[in-house]
């Protein structure tokens, strides 16, 4: 179906407490070239972390936002963005999907840059005349590039505000990963892509949609469970009273999010234990609580340690900060069809001990082969075959949304929602304007 | 030692018959295969050869979470393989490449098939197996690796290799 306006895809009704999607916004290719370029055109992107590119001349060559790029940290010393294509007629100069490298040379003619993306070498110059200026055919970047405490960001649009203002109240979230540990994060070696016949929203909303849990996850609690020993019980009415009593959504501004579970689900690698990780992991895991209680105090040492959440960093990128701390980024390809990356990101001085366990956790829950992410794939995919059912439907997303309703709450996947809106209403260049719906704030409904 | 060929035929026919076992889905007959030191394990498509527990993998399951995924794949809860897809696999290639009286370290390519939904999900890669000797052959260490550059398009590996 072809619809008429961008706002008319979204009914976000405070006073009747309804808030409603139109199936055509997960279907329609129209609404995905609009998503193309009035989102991922506008926004800021996430690139790669700073541990990806640790040594000069590091690269790892990404595609953001269908543009080949190579995330490279320079002979100068600096973090950056290069887009993959020879200045003289286009093609790749960066083949390998990671490494380290001196300089980029093109397979076709030869053309050679260097690491801060400087034109060096051209064979045979002469020809080209002496109006031919080496200096003005470096590979271009991307209008903006910045780093928040080691996660690097791109935009397309050069008026794009900066990233820290753009990242809002998901700093905090990035801010408790970041302080887990005083030696810094790394990205795990191994992390891979899977593809997923869905929309990338719906992904985007499983994530970070802790309904799904029980029903959907029964069989990892069940294992979970199974894993729990002696304190099975304590554990299994651990997450019973959980599950139903303690999670809180938050609109983190300019359509980040975060669902906050208020207590540490299966354990938290970085910091409280779980039967299940054994017990000669439990010293380790009650040391590094200590040490975030000497430098940071309980409070914010709880708020680091002890809570899972659950964080859009919008528009494509989830932080999953849960047993093991995880970052997902879901790229559209079609609108029935999704690219999604996934790492393990963990202390850069974790012992191989607790490395080992995050690794485990991740591989068991989240992992492409695990006990919970193939159950999400089945089930995004299975809504995507609803929406033939009927083109005409609407999905609800109104949990908590009425002014009466008390407990849980999907106020975390509105504000994704209203941003989307509005960013597909707004004509004008700025990724942020004013194009906001009556009744969002920053009041979790 | 060097390898005769009675016992190359008898590797390559305990391969045949545990491939048997997975495409009739007798998960539970399948775990009898296994000793209790066993490790299963299917690496990253992005680093094949990294240890496991020190990069990212996709599986790494001693007995106690092969149990736990056989159980889950049989539940019927387990979403993602219920109702379960077939499967037919094609193992083929197979080499003995040490013997001890006790031990035998064995490759082979495979060419799993997974069918479900009107969709046919090729996964192809090569087995490594250490089985040990104990009345006829267990496996005391299997090994999956896919040959596919990333998890593209199906997402999931979640039937057994």
């Amino acid at each position: 179906m072809s619809f008429v306006q961008p706002t008319d895809l979204v009914r976000d009704d405070p006073t009747a407490g309804v808030f409603r999607v139109h199936r055509s916004s997960f279907t329609s290719q129209e609404v995905l070239d609009l998503e193309m370029e009035r989102i991922f055109e506008r926004c800021w992107l996430y690139v790669g972390h700073e541990s990806e590119i640790e040594r000069r001349g590091d690269f790892v060559r990404r595609t953001i936002a269908r543009r080949p790029v190579i995330f490279l940290r320079g002979s100068d010393g600096e973090g950056r963005v290069l887009f993959n294509s020879c200045r003289h007629r286009g093609a790749a100069v960066c083949r390998a999907a990671s490494g380290n490298a001196k300089a980029f040379s093109c397979f076709y003619h030869g053309w050679t840059y260097d690491t801060t993306g400087r034109l060096i070498n051209v064979p045979d110059e002469s020809p080209y005349g002496p109006c031919f200026d080496k200096s003005e055919l470096g590979l271009t970047s991307p209008p903006r590039v910045q780093s928040y405490r080691g996660f690097y960001f791109m935009s397309l649009n050069p008026d794009a505000e900066e990233l820290p203002a753009y990242l809002a109240g998901a700093r905090e979230y990035i801010d408790r990963l970041a302080d887990q540990s005083q030696a810094g994060l790394r990205i795990v070696p191994g992390g891979y892509r899977y593809g997923t016949k869905a929309n990338w929203k719906l992904m985007m909303e499983n994530f970070s949609d802790t309904y799904h849990f029980e029903t959907l996850h029964r069989t990892y609690l069940k294992f979970l469970s199974s894993q729990a020993g002696d304190n099975r019980k304590e554990w299994d009415e651990y997450n019973r009273v959980a599950v139903f009593g303690r999670r809180k959504a938050y609109d983190l501004d300019n359509g980040h999010a975060a669902i906050e579970f208020g207590y540490p689900t299966n354990g938290r690698i970085i910091a409280v234990w779980h039967p299940a990780f054994g017990p000669a992991a439990r010293p380790g895991v009650e040391a590094a609580r200590s040490r975030l209680v000497e430098r940071f105090g309980e409070e914010r040492a709880a708020a680091i340690a002890d809570n899972s959440v659950s964080v859009i960093v919008y528009p494509n990128l989830i932080l999953l900060d849960i047993v093991a701390s995880i970052l997902m980024q879901v790229w559209p390809v079609t609108p029935g069809y999704i690219e999604v990356d996934n790492w393990a990101i963990g202390p850069r001085d974790e012992t191989p001990e607790m490395l080992a366990r995050r690794i485990e956790q991740f591989e068991l829950f989240v992992g492409s082969a695990g006990f919970g992410a193939p159950d999400d794939m089945e089930a995004v995919e299975s809504c995507q075959e609803g929406y033939a059912a009927s083109a005409g439907q609407w999905s609800d997303i109104s949990r908590g949304f009425h002014p009466q309703s008390s407990g849980d709450s999907e106020a975390n996947l509105r504000a994704m929602w209203r941003e989307w809106v509005a960013n597909l209403a707004s004509e004008t260049h700025g990724a942020h304007d004013e194009a906001r719906k009556p009744g969002v704030g920053a009041a979790a409904r | 030692m060097s390898v005769d060929a009675a016992t190359r035929l008898e590797i390559e026919d305990f391969l045949t018959e545990e491939a048997a076992l997975l495409d009739e889905w007798r998960l539970d007959e399948w775990l009898e295969l296994f000793t209790e030191d066993a490790q299963y394990v299917v690496p990253s498509p992005t680093l094949p050869d990294g240890q496991p527990g020190q990069v990212l993998g996709l599986i790494d399951d001693d007995i106690a979470r092969l149990r736990g995924r056989v159980e889950r794949l049989t539940s019927g809860f387990a979403y993602r393989e219920a109702p379960r897809p077939r499967t037919r696999r094609f193992v083929t290639n197979v080499r003995v490449l040490d013997l001890t009286p006790d031990e035998a370290r064995a490759t082979a390519s495979f060419l799993v098939c997974r069918l479900r939904n009107g969709q046919i999900e090729p996964i192809m890669g090569r087995y490594e197996y250490r089985l040990r000797r104990k009345d006829g052959w267990k496996i005391r260490y299997r090994r999956a690796q896919i040959d596919l550059e990333s998890i593209s398009p199906y997402g999931s590996v979640s039937i057994i290799l």
